[in-house]
């Protein structure tokens, strides 16, 4: 993972993930709305785009579906105050990766990555899994 | 269909006479089914792998890797659809039958509808 896109009415918000990013060096895109982020996407290699529930111009959900209507491998992750059980049923099927807090911070930074770490080890397995039809 | 690999979701071990998994990306097995000039030439198995929450994509590069062309689900969610229809793997709708080889033979007959944007899951669906 390269590049982080951050979307959401504040940057301030987002300071201390921004940080830990940085450290492991993935750089980080801000924008304060679902328009500027679904034009940043079409035209830069981004690799996930965490979202404030609270964007201007569109729902949160309805820019989680607008990307992985562009493309479905984009990830997403939603800064919501809803319970576990509301984030849940609002967002399962848009294969959303977790929900941060609104002011998400370092703690979340490492649980995002160890979350796409076993995804990706998920992912290389798949490449060496056959069907017994394939000769 | 007259030619292609069909995938079907399915429980325990599989195979045409087996039953189909309702959530797909926990299903234990895809049952794999290759079709020749509207035929059934050969069945196999292929595992699954492990579901991870956001993981949607895991099962639509398996099934890409082993040039599934064709899917058949009781529900799925919008991402995994959209992954599937980005890689070129059409996406059939059965919620009504749980046998695998009624399913099979309606899809290599034209029977079955590709799954449409409406019927996506939500809150625990097929994903």
């Amino acid at each position: 993972m390269n590049q982080i896109l951050l979307v959401g009415p504040e940057k301030n918000r987002f300071k201390d993930l921004t940080a830990s990013f940085s450290e492991n060096q993935i750089t980080t895109l801000w924008t304060d709305t679902a328009g500027k982020a679904l034009a940043l996407v079409a035209g830069k290699k981004i690799d996930l785009v965490i979202i404030h529930e609270q964007v201007p111009d569109m729902t949160a959900k309805k820019l989680v579906e607008n990307l992985i209507t562009l493309n479905a491998m984009m990830n997403c992750v939603v800064l919501s105050a809803m319970s576990d059980e509301d984030f849940h049923e609002a967002y399962e099927g848009l294969g959303v990766l977790m929900r941060f807090p609104l002011i998400p911070g370092k703690a979340e930074a490492k649980k995002l990555q160890d979350h796409l770490a076993r995804i990706s080890r998920i992912s290389d397995q798949v490449k060496s899994v056959k069907g017994a039809g394939n000769k | 269909m007259k030619n292609g690999r069909i995938a079907i979701p399915s429980n325990g071990q599989g195979g045409l006479n087996g039953t189909r998994a309702g959530h797909f990306g926990h299903c234990d097995v895809f049952t794999l089914v290759d079709v020749e000039n509207g035929e059934i030439k050969e069945v196999s198995i292929l595992q699954n792998q492990e579901h991870v929450q956001g993981g949607c994509m895991v099962p639509v590069n398996l099934l890409s890797e082993n040039r599934v062309s064709a899917l058949v689900v009781g529900g799925i969610g919008m991402r995994p659809l959209m992954g599937f229809r980005q890689v070129g793997i059409n996406v059939y709708h059965d919620d009504q039958r749980v046998e695998i080889e009624p399913v099979v033979k309606d899809l290599i007959a034209g029977r079955l509808s590709e799954i449409k944007n409406d019927q996506v899951c939500g809150g625990g669906g097929g994903h």
